[in-house]
C-alpha cells in the first residue's frame, strides 16, 4: 500500500512538474483557449494529478514487487542493449548482434557450447542474410 | 459490384497468398512457445511490412493474428502451459486428453473448432461492417469525440486490476503522443529542439518498445527461477488410429457448443477492451454450468476443447468490427493494425469502404483465404510446432530481441528509432512492475491524435460554444453511456 501512495505521489508530482515547469519550457502558447498548443498537454497533467491524488487516498492493491537481483538482471539487459546499439554506429550490424546474443545467453545462463555457438554466430548472420541478400535491404 | 471482385482478385494474387501463408505459420509458431505472444508477434511484424503492398501487409499482419490464437493451444494441450492467454481454458481439457494418450486428436479438435470460429466471425464481420460504416458516416466532430471518449473509458475501464492505474496509463499515453507538432498550429511540442520528433515519437519504435522489449526484459530478468517445462513427456503417437484423428461425427457432435462459443467471442470481440481471453473463459463456463454432466469437463471432454477454441477465435474477425466502422481498436492487436494502417498511409475508420473499397473487399477476401490456410498449416504443422515448443527460452528470447532491434531500425529512423524503443521498454519495464497498463498506454498513443484533431474540429464547429451540445443528441447520449460505464465498472471493481 505504501509503494501505491509512492507511485501516486509520483504522478501528483510529475502532472505538476509538468504544468508549471515542463510545459510552458517546450510548447508555446497563443494566450490560452480550445485551440491552445499547451490545451491537451494541461489536460492530460491535470488528470495526472487527480488521479494521482486519488490513488494516494485510495490505493489499489499493490503489486509484487521485483527483487533486487531481477532489477539488476533488467539493468543488465537494458545496458547490453545500449552498449550493442554502440557498437552498430561504430562497427557495423553483425559485431553487434554477436555481442547482444552473446550476452543475453550468458545472461540466461545458457551454458551447452553448441547453443551458444549456434545462436551467437547462427541469428545473427541468418538475419543479416535474409535481409541484405534476400530482401536487399541494407544494414549497417 | 466490380469493386468487390477486384478486391478479390487482389487478395488471390501470389504474393498475397504466399504472405498469407507465411503469416499463419509464423503466428502458430510464435503461438506454440509459452512467453511469446501473438501482440509480440505483431509488433516485430509491423516494420517488416513496410516494404510490401498495403493488402499484402495488412492480410499477412491479421494473418499472423489468426495463426497465433490456433497455435496457443499447442503447448496447452502438450505441456499445460497456454501459449497464449487465450487458450488458457483449452489446457483445462486438452491436456487431460493428451496424457491419456490422445494429443493429435486434441491438437486436432482445436484446430478445427478454432478455424470454425474464425470463419464464422469473419462472416459477421463481412456482413455488419458495411452497414454500421454507412451509420457511422453521418456523425460529426462532437458525435465522433464522444465516442472516443466512451472508448477511452470502457478500454481504461477494463485493462488491468485498477482503474485509477489504466487511467494514469492511459493519460502518460496521451501525454507520449502530444510530442511532436500541435495539429491546430503546428507549434513544436516537447521536441528539445531534435527535428526529428516533428513528426512524434514513432509508433513502430513505441509499440515494439512498450510491448515487446520490455517482456523480453522481464523474461530474461526472471530467468533461472525454474526450468521451462519440455514436451517430451507426451507420446505424441496414440496407440490407435481413432486416437490420432477427428471423424466428422465427432467434430459436428458438439455443434451446440460451438455455435454458443462464437456466439460469445463475437459479441466480446465487437466491444473494445474486452479480449479473447475473456471469451475462452467466458464460454468455457458456461457450456461447463449448462452441460448435463459439468463432471465430464475437466477430464479431457472435447466439449471443454470446443467451447474455448471456437470463442477466442471469434474474436478476431469480430474486433476488427469498430476498428473498421469507427477507426477504434478494439483490443491491442486491432490498435498494432492500425500502426500497419497508417504506415501504408490508410486511415482506418467509416471512410475507408468509400475511399479504399477494394482494399477493404480485398482485405475480407484474405482473411477467408487465412482460414483455410490457418486449416492446411496446422493440420501440416501439428508435429512441428511440437518440437518448437520444447525450444530453449535461452534462445527464443535474445533472438526475438534482436529480430525487434533489426525491425525497429527500418521502419522507425535507424538508430534514434532504436534508442526510442529501448527508452519505451524501460518505460513499458517500470509499469509492468508497478501494475500499469501498457495496453491502455498504447492504445491512448493511438487514439489521442485523432481525439484531439476531432476535438478541435468540435470547437470550430460550434464556434466554443458549449451548449451547442444540446444540439447533437447522440454525442450526448454516448457522453452519457461515458460516464454511467465508469460509474458501473468503478462499483464493480470495488465489489469485486
Amino acid at each position: 500500500m505504501r509503494a501505491e501512495r509512492i507511485a501516486g505521489g509520483l504522478a501528483v508530482l510529475f502532472g505538476v512538474f509538468l504544468l508549471l515547469v515542463l510545459t510552458p519550457w517546450q510548447v508555446k502558447s497563443y494566450g490560452g483557449g480550445m485551440s491552445d498548443p499547451t490545451l491537451f498537454p494541461d489536460i492530460a497533467a491535470t488528470l495526472l494529478v487527480l488521479l494521482g491524488a486519488l490513488q494516494i487516498a485510495v490505493p489499489p492493491p499493490a503489486e509484487a514487487p521485483a527483487d533486487r537481483r531481477e532489477l539488476g538482471r533488467a539493468a543488465a539487459v537494458v545496458a547490453l542493449t545500449g552498449a550493442s546499439l554502440a557498437v552498430m554506429h561504430g562497427l557495423g550490424y553483425l559485431p553487434a548482434g554477436f555481442l547482444l546474443m552473446a550476452g543475453l545467453l550468458l545472461l540466461m545462463r545458457e551454458r551447452r557450447v553448441l547453443w551458444l555457438v549456434a545462436a551467437t554466430l547462427g541469428l545473427p548472420l541468418a538475419i543479416w542474410a535474409l535481409f541484405v541478400v534476400v530482401l536487399e535491404r541494407p544494414l549497417p | 459490384m466490380a469493386e468487390i471482385l477486384a478486391g478479390l482478385t487482389d487478395a488471390l494474387s501470389l504474393s498475397t497468398v504466399a504472405y498469407v501463408i507465411l503469416g499463419v505459420a509464423l503466428g502458430q509458431i510464435v503461438g506454440a512457445i509459452p512467453g511469446l505472444s501473438i501482440v509480440m508477434a505483431l509488433a516485430i511484424a509491423v516494420p517488416f511490412t513496410y516494404a510490401l503492398d498495403p493488402l499484402t501487409a495488412v492480410a499477412f499482419l491479421i494473418s499472423v493474428n489468426k495463426g497465433g490464437t490456433v497455435g496457443g493451444a499447442v503447448p496447452a494441450i502438450l505441456i499445460n502451459t497456454p501459449g497464449t492467454p487465450e487458450s488458457a481454458a483449452t489446457a483445462m481439457d486438452g491436456h487431460p486428453m493428451a496424457k491419456a494418450g490422445r494429443p493429435m486428436k486434441a491438437m486436432k479438435y482445436a484446430l478445427y473448432y478454432s478455424v470454425t470460429g474464425d470463419v464464422a466471425s469473419d462472416l459477421v464481420l463481412i456482413c455488419v461492417s458495411v452497414p454500421l460504416a454507412a451509420i457511422a458516416l453521418k456523425m460529426g466532430p462532437l458525435e465522433i469525440t464522444a465516442l472516443m471518449i466512451l472508448a477511452f473509458t470502457i478500454i481504461t475501464g477494463l485493462v488491468g486490476r485498477s482503474m485509477v492505474k489504466g487511467l494514469i496509463a492511459a493519460t502518460l499515453g496521451c501525454l507520449a503522443a502530444s510530442v511532436g507538432l500541435d495539429p491546430g498550429t503546428g507549434t513544436p511540442r516537447y521536441t528539445w529542439g531534435f527535428y526529428e520528433l516533428d513528426d512524434g515519437l514513432p509508433l513502430g519504435a513505441v509499440a515494439v518498445g512498450m510491448l515487446a522489449v520490455s517482456e523480453i526484459v522481464m523474461r530474461v530478468a526472471q530467468a533461472g527461477r525454474g526450468g521451462a517445462p519440455s514436451a517430451a513427456a507426451i507420446e505424441m503417437r496414440g496407440a490407435r488410429r481413432e486416437d490420432r484423428r477427428v471423424s466428422l461425427a465427432e467434430y459436428l457432435a458438439n455443434k451446440v457448443v460451438v455455435l454458443r462459443g462464437i456466439a460469445i467471442g463475437t459479441a466480446i470481440g465487437a466491444v473494445p477492451g474486452l479480449g479473447s481471453a475473456t471469451a475462452g473463459f467466458l464460454s468455457y463456463s458456461i457450456s461447463k454450468q449448462t452441460a448435463k454432466d459439468p463432471e465430464a469437463f475437466g477430464t479431457g471432454d472435447p466439449r471443454g476443447i470446443a467451447a474455448s477454441e471456437s470463442a477466442n477465435s471469434a474474436v478476431v474477425g469480430a474486433n476488427l468490427i469498430p476498428l473498421l466502422t469507427l477507426g477504434i481498436p478494439g483490443n491491442i492487436a486491432a490498435a498494432l493494425l492500425v500502426g500497419a494502417f497508417l504506415i501504408h498511409g490508410l486511415q482506418p475508420g467509416p471512410l475507408l469502404f468509400e475511399e479504399q473499397g477494394r482494399f477493404v473487399y480485398g482485405m475480407f477476401g484474405a482473411m477467408l483465404i487465412a482460414n483455410l490456410c490457418n486449416l492446411g498449416v496446422g493440420q501440416l504443422g501439428m508435429r512441428l510446432w511440437a518440437f518448437v515448443v520444447s525450444a530453449p527460452m535461452s534462445v527464443i528470447y535474445p533472438g526475438a530481441l534482436l529480430l525487434c532491434v533489426t525491425g525497429v531500425y527500418f521502419t522507425a529512423g535507424a538508430i534514434y528509432g532504436i534508442v526510442i524503443m529501448l527508452g519505451a521498454a524501460v518505460v513499458g519495464y517500470v509499469m509492468r512492475m508497478f501494475g500499469y497498463s501498457i495496453v491502455a498506454f498504447i492504445i491512448a498513443f493511438i487514439l489521442a491524435p485523432l481525439l484531439e484533431r476531432s476535438v478541435i474540429q468540435s470547437v470550430i464547429v460550434t464556434r466554443g460554444d458549449p451548449a451547442a451540445l444540446l444540439d447533437h443528441p447522440i454525442a450526448l447520449a454516448l457522453l452519457a453511456v461515458a460516464l454511467a460505464s465508469t460509474v458501473y465498472l468503478v462499483r464493480a471493481r470495488r465489489a469485486a
